[in-house]
């Protein structure tokens, strides 16, 4: 099967999913207690004629079904409604943190990728003395930390005792060189445990291929240890780390909503958390349903990635 | 004699062991043996007896804790010297210094060398090899220490000179590249060509070891190549780089029968069409007959009898050979059962003392227990200088008179031998 044929039937196949998806997200509003009527009253007493206006205005006298598939409609248009608080729309008050999102969740990820993976190659090359078991302890470190510890540890000591960066973040554009300085903390933070993790499945998928028989083929070629082990060794073992790292995605988006609460970073996580006290059920849904298609996506580029490292997967 | 009599390939006194947490293991104790240019030279025993380690200790492909503990390798290829004096002036050998590249015969193409008209420059080699920058180095005779050359100097070695096949085709080849980048990338590495070059002398190998459309099929990823075809695909990227001394290790064991007269058709025409010499490694002595000129039975990690193929077949000297012979299955032998060597190979870590096959040897007496035999010529009991096959040796106390049975068993052994060889051929 072609790759193009086979990501069409990925993307078919994603239909479903995402429709799973929002009928969760949606359910969300059934499943809390007390009538949604309530949390647009914030729980205030009110009189049962504004009630009942209300639930006609949100449609709330309809069936079930009608109600997800107006939403739906909704959705589908990035048409969230208005913030029950700030009385903004969902929509844009998410796309303005999602820059400081993106930003604080690709420096993440990009440093669990730019040290897990490199150092997991190098613990593999010496595996078995002091270096690997080195590297086993700090991933080990890396991997019981907790974020939000980490991250008060580092601003204590970076930001308040050495004040190398600030403790708030200056109110920049996304992109200026003020907010990406201050961006590399929070980074750190978010990044630890998956470097750690991404470099242990590394370093194992790697000891793994090296034993095979092809490495010694390639040895016996005369290629040079530096091109064995990155054109023919790496390239084999990323197909069980991508895997892991297309999970680790999910743990950023996670972490990130921790991570953005101590460094007060400006980000969709604060948001969620904001809508959470102060039972702000659209956005909240809103976020919800963009974190869960997130990892929907991610998943199908690392399905792609699969097929693409190694030519004997195309499903 | 002129240096071109010399055997291509001298190993003398390999010793190869791996440090294990039992101790250690001695797998490739002692070995010496030559190969001639296009020779085709068989390394035969069990598993366990050291085949494999002996081959990849000449390509310097032991990894730990394998250690080559002694011995010398010395590989005589012009173009292997040049090469090397070429690229790593520094690693020549000259007469105040010590060097890895040993040139004796080392001259420009032209028969001159810088300002320095007709002179053959065995004194001065290293300043030549530099001089000599564009490749018109040409060395009529020397030879390489592959032991003592540094990892730079064996990977211009490895698949340029010696090349390798392996056991099993089907985990031999990189499953994530293409077969024919498995070729392409060792002819950009050794004989500096570019991408387009490199692709058409793949495919030209492709078709040379048989795989039809071999255009197309550059472009296939392993596992769409049946397993014949892939060990196909391993010969080609072993002779893609014109080597002069190809290993193969048990290249048919993995493969269907008819797969393997294939393979074997296939190997026996390439080094009688490109001069290429073999060092095939098999249990297997229906492949030796099939297409070898000499062989080594080793056992435990030593030698135990070399000789020609058609002595070996026709007049086995050592006992193990004989078992090994009369282990084969034929057409015509109504026997209900095949012979077997009873036992099994020694613990490597602890050799028996004296003759290491003498646990096993039906013929074994005291003196088997404490001495061990050396190497010698069969006919007059006196080991040989040089190890060459064209002489027939055998490690048993047998030949150098120290068994007090010696006509019995004499005998036995050529009994034995008279039934299982006649037959054979």
């Amino acid at each position: 099967m072609s790759l193009q044929r086979y990501l069409i039937k990925r993307l078919l196949v994603m239909i479903p999913v995402l429709l799973g998806v929002t009928i969760l997200t949606f359910s969300l509003t059934k499943m809390l207690p007390g009538s949604p009527v309530d949390y647009i009253l914030q729980f205030q007493e009110t009189t049962p004629g504004l009630r009942e206006q209300l639930r006609a205005q949100y449609n709330l006298n309809e069936p079930i079904y009608i109600q997800y598939w107006l939403w739906l409609r909704d959705a589908m248009m990035l048409d969230f409604g208005d913030s029950l608080i700030s009385d903004r729309s969902v929509s844009g008050a998410i796309l303005n943190r999602l820059p400081n999102t993106l930003l604080l969740g690709a420096m993440g990820f990009g440093i669990a990728i730019a040290i897990g993976i490199p150092l997991g190659v190098v613990a593999a090359i010496n595996n078995g003395n002091t270096v690997d078991e080195a590297s086993r302890v700090a991933a080990l470190i890396g991997i019981a930390t907790p974020n939000f510890w980490l991250g008060l540890m580092l601003l204590l000591v970076f930001s308040v005792q050495l004040g190398l960066f600030r403790v708030i973040p200056p109110d920049k554009a996304v992109l200026s060189p003020a907010m990406l300085k201050f961006v590399i903390l929070p980074a750190i933070t978010l990044g630890t445990a998956s470097s750690a993790l991404i470099m242990r499945l590394t370093r194992s998928s790697m000891v793994e291929e090296l034993n095979k028989d092809y490495v010694r083929t390639a040895k016996a070629k005369g290629l040079s240890e530096r091109t064995v082990i990155v054109k023919h060794v790496l390239r084999n073992s990323m197909v069980s780390v991508v895997t892991v790292a297309a999970i680790q995605v999910a743990f950023i988006v996670n972490g990130s909503v921790v991570v953005e609460q101590v460094f007060s970073w400006p980000g969709v996580g604060r948001l969620l958390i904001d809508a959470i006290t102060q039972r702000d059920l659209p956005v909240l849904q809103a976020i919800v349903l963009m974190i869960a298609v997130t990892i929907v996506f991610v998943n199908l580029v690392a399905d792609l990635l699969y097929s693409w490292l190694d030519p004997r997967i195309r499903y | 004699m002129s240096a071109n009599d010399k055997p291509l390939l001298s190993v003398d006194g390999l010793q190869t062991s791996f440090y294990t947490e039992e101790g250690e293991v001695k797998a490739v104790n002692d070995v010496s043996y030559q190969i001639d240019r296009g020779e085709r030279f068989a390394v035969v025993g069990e598993s366990g007896a050291g085949k494999s380690v002996t081959s990849l200790s000449l390509m310097r492909l032991i990894d730990d804790p394998g250690r080559i503990k002694g011995g010398d390798v010395t590989f005589r290829s012009p173009s292997a010297v040049a090469t090397l004096a070429r690229k790593f002036p520094e690693g020549v050998a000259t007469e105040n210094s010590s060097g890895y590249i040993h040139v004796a015969e080392l001259r420009a193409e032209s028969g001159s060398v810088g300002d320095d008209p007709g002179a053959t420059v065995r004194d001065r080699p290293k300043e030549v090899a530099t001089e000599l920058d564009d490749g018109s180095l040409h060395v009529e005779a020397g030879h390489v220490d592959v032991l003592d050359a540094p990892a730079e100097a064996m990977q211009e070695l490895r698949g340029a000179e010696i090349a390798m096949i392996f056991q099993d085709p089907h985990t031999a080849l990189n499953p994530v590249y293409t077969v024919g980048e498995q070729i392409a990338e060792a002819i950009r590495k050794h004989l500096d060509m570019g991408e387009k070059a490199a692709r058409e002398r793949a495919i030209d190998m492709l078709d040379r070891v048989g795989i039809p459309d071999p255009a197309e099929r550059y472009s296939d990823y392993p596992h769409e190549f049946s397993g014949g075809m892939q060990q196909r695909a391993v010969i080609a990227i072993a002779l893609s780089c014109d080597p002069s001394l190809i290993v193969a290790d048990e290249p048919t064991t993995a493969l269907d029968v008819t797969i393997e007269a294939q393979i074997l058709d296939l190997l026996k025409d390439l080094s009688d069409d490109e001069d290429v010499a073999i060092q095939l490694i098999t249990h297997d002595l229906g492949v030796v007959a099939e297409l070898c000129d000499s062989v080594m039975v080793m056992y435990a990690g030593k030698p135990v009898e070399r000789s020609s193929v058609e002595e070996l077949y026709y007049d086995p000297k050592h006992p193990y050979t004989v078992g090994l012979m009369s282990s084969i299955p034929r057409i015509g032998d109504d026997r209900d059962r095949l012979e077997t060597v009873p036992g099994t190979m020694p613990d490597l870590v602890q050799l028996p003392s004296g003759c290491s096959f003498h646990p096993r040897c039906p013929y074994a007496e005291d003196a088997c227990i404490q001495h061990e035999p050396p190497l010698v010529d069969t006919e007059t009991g006196e080991p040989i200088e040089e190890p060459d096959s064209d002489i027939h040796t055998a490690a048993c106390l047998e030949y150098t008179g120290d068994l007090q049975d010696g006509v019995d068993f004499d005998v036995q052994i050529r009994e034995d031998a008279a039934a299982d060889g006649g037959e054979s051929v």
